[in-house]
C-alpha cells in the first residue's frame, strides 16, 4: 500500500502560532481525520500540502513526488475543496466548467455533470444564489471531476446541515473504495470524523498530541469520573488530562481497559472524540 | 491559461457589451478622436483592475494558485486579458480611423492606447505586491507620467512610425512586467 501523504518534522510559523515538527502519514485507501480547536495548524498542514504557504523545515510527498517541486503533477492529482466556495459569484455551473476543465488533463465533463444532477445542483442559477450546502457540493464535484487521487478537504463540512453532511460523507466513503485513492479530511465536527476517518490526528496549538487509528483510539482511551479524594490517590502518569469541576473531576487514560483492572472503584465510560479534544483543550496535565 | 483568460472575459461580459456600443457611438458622435481615445484608455486601464477586485472579494487567488495550470499561468492569463483588450481597442479604433470624420491620423489615439498598456504594465506587478490600494495606482502613475509626456512628445516628432515604435517597446515591457509579477506570486502565501 502506497501512502498518498507523508510529512515529516514539518514547521511553519505566522506571528503567534508555530506549526512544530509535524508528522504524519495517509495510506492510500484510507480517510485521516485532521482535528482541533480554532487556530490549532489544520488548515496551515492543508496549505502546506497544496503549496499555497512555504513551510520552514521539513518534508512533504504526495503519492511520493514533492508538491514545491513537482507542483504541477502533484496538484492535477489534488481535488480541493475549502470552508468557503471561493468561485467567482457571477458564474453559472457551466461558466465553472469552462474554466477548470482547460485546467485539467483528465477533466470529465460527463462526470461532472454526472455530480450536479447527483447534487441536484441548478445549472441556469447564478453561483451566489446558491445555499451554503450548494456551494459545498457544487465545490466538491468540481473538485472530484478531473477524477483526482487525494482528496483535500478543509473543514468543507463546517455549516452544513446534518443531511447535506451525511450526503457529502457518503462519497467520501465511495471516494476511498481502492488503494489509490485517499481523503485528508479537517474538521472540527468530530462527529464526522468518527464517522468517516480511518485515522486521526489531532493538532493542539500546533503539536500532534493524539494519532492513530480511530478504532484503536474510540477502544483504549477512557473518561473516567472521581472525586477529589480519589485523584489523590493515583500515580503520575496514569492519567493523561484531569478537569476539576465543583463536584468531582474526570480524567482522560490512554488503556481504559487497564486502568478500570487496577482502580476497579473508578467509573470508565468510552470518550467521544469530542470529549478526548476537550480534555486536551481545557484540562490540565496529571 | 485558456480557462482562465475565459473566466476573466466572462466576468468582463457584462461591462463590455455596454463599454463596446458606447465606444462606437463616441467615435462616430464624439467632436475629435482624441475624446474617444480617452475614453477607451480608461476602460483599458479599469477593466483587468476590476479582475482584480472580482477575485479579492471571493478569494479566487486561493483557489486558482491549487489548480495544475500553475501560478505562471494564472499571471499570464491576466496579461493575455490586457493584451486582448487592448488589440479588440486598437481594432474598434483603427476601423473608426475610416470614418469620414476621423482625423487623418490615428497616432495620437494608439499612443495614448500604449501609454495606457505601459501604465498597466507598471501596475499589474504592484498590484501582485501590494493589492489594489489607492497609492499603487499613485506610484503607478508618477513612474508614467514622465513616459506619457515622452509618448506624446515622440508621436508628434517620429509621426506615422509612433505607434509601431511604442508597440515594440510595449511589448518589451510586457515581459518585463510579467516576469516581475511571475516572481512575486512564486512567493505569495495564501
Amino acid at each position: 500500500m502506497r501512502n498518498a501523504i507523508e510529512i515529516k518534522g514539518l514547521c511553519k510559523s505566522f506571528p503567534g502560532f508555530v506549526l512544530d515538527h509535524l508528522d504524519l502519514t495517509l495510506p492510500g485507501g484510507t480517510i485521516l481525520g485532521l482535528i482541533g480547536d480554532n487556530g490549532a495548524g489544520k488548515s496551515t498542514t492543508i496549505k502546506c500540502i497544496l503549496d499555497l504557504v512555504h513551510p520552514e523545515c521539513g518534508s512533504i510527498s504526495v503519492w511520493g513526488k514533492d508538491p514545491h517541486i513537482q507542483n504541477k503533477e502533484v496538484l492535477s492529482q489534488i481535488g480541493v475543496v475549502f470552508d468557503e466556495c471561493l468561485f467567482p459569484g457571477e458564474f453559472r455551473t457551466q461558466d465553472l466548467e469552462k474554466t477548470l476543465a482547460p485546467c485539467y488533463k483528465d477533466w470529465d465533463s460527463a462526470l461532472f455533470a454526472h455530480y450536479l444532477e447527483k447534487f441536484s445542483l441548478p445549472r441556469d442559477k447564478k453561483i451566489k444564489e446558491f445555499s451554503r450546502g450548494m456551494k459545498m457540493k457544487l465545490s466538491l464535484a468540481a473538485a472530484l471531476a478531473h477524477r483526482p487521487r487525494l482528496l483535500l478537504l478543509d473543514e468543507a463540512t463546517a455549516g452544513l446541515d446534518p443531511v447535506v453532511r451525511s450526503e457529502i460523507l457518503d462519497e467520501f466513503l465511495d471516494f476511498v473504495k481502492d488503494e489509490d485513492h485517499a481523503i485528508l479530511l479537517s474538521s472540527h465536527i468530530t462527529s464526522d470524523i468518527e464517522q468517516a476517518a480511518d485515522y486521526v490526528v489531532y493538532l493542539h496549538g500546533g503539536k500532534v498530541v493524539l494519532s492513530g487509528t480511530k478504532d484503536d483510539i474510540l477502544d483504549s482511551y477512557g473518561r473516567v469520573g472521581c472525586t477529589a479524594r480519589q485523584l489523590e490517590t493515583l500515580e503520575p502518569g496514569e492519567a493523561l488530562r484531569v478537569r476539576r469541576g465543583e463536584f468531582g473531576c474526570e480524567l482522560l487514560v490512554a488503556d481504559r481497559g487497564d486502568f478500570a483492572r487496577k482502580h476497579p472503584d473508578f467509573v470508565v465510560d468510552k470518550p467521544t472524540l469530542d470529549e478526548i479534544m476537550v480534555f486536551f483543550g481545557r484540562g490540565d496535565a496529571l | 491559461m485558456k480557462g482562465l483568460v475565459y473566466k476573466d472575459l466572462r466576468l468582463l461580459r457584462g461591462t463590455l457589451l455596454i463599454y463596446i456600443p458606447l465606444i462606437i457611438l463616441l467615435y462616430l458622435f464624439a467632436p475629435n478622436s482624441t475624446f474617444a481615445s480617452s475614453f477607451t484608455s480608461v476602460m483599458l486601464l479599469v477593466l483587468p483592475t476590476s479582475c482584480f477586485g472580482v477575485d479579492e472579494v471571493c478569494g479566487w487567488d486561493k483557489y486558482a494558485a491549487t489548480l495544475p495550470a500553475g501560478r505562471k499561468a494564472v499571471v499570464g492569463a491576466r496579461y493575455v486579458l490586457v493584451l486582448l483588450l487592448l488589440g479588440g481597442i486598437m481594432a474598434l479604433t483603427a476601423l473608426a480611423s475610416l470614418l469620414p470624420q476621423a482625423s487623418r491620423t490615428m497616432n495620437g489615439p494608439f499612443a495614448s492606447l500604449i501609454s495606457t498598456l505601459a501604465f498597466i504594465m507598471v501596475e499589474l506587478p504592484l498590484i501582485y505586491q501590494f493589492g489594489r490600494k489607492l497609492w499603487t495606482y499613485l506610484i503607478s502613475a508618477l513612474v508614467c507620467a514622465p513616459l506619457i509626456f515622452l509618448a506624446i512628445f515622440l508621436t508628434d516628432l517620429a509621426g506615422a512610425m509612433a505607434w509601431p515604435i511604442f508597440l515594440v517597446l510595449a511589448a518589451v515591457g510586457c515581459i518585463i512586467s510579467y516576469q516581475i509579477s511571475c516572481s512575486i506570486v512564486a512567493k505569495s502565501e495564501y
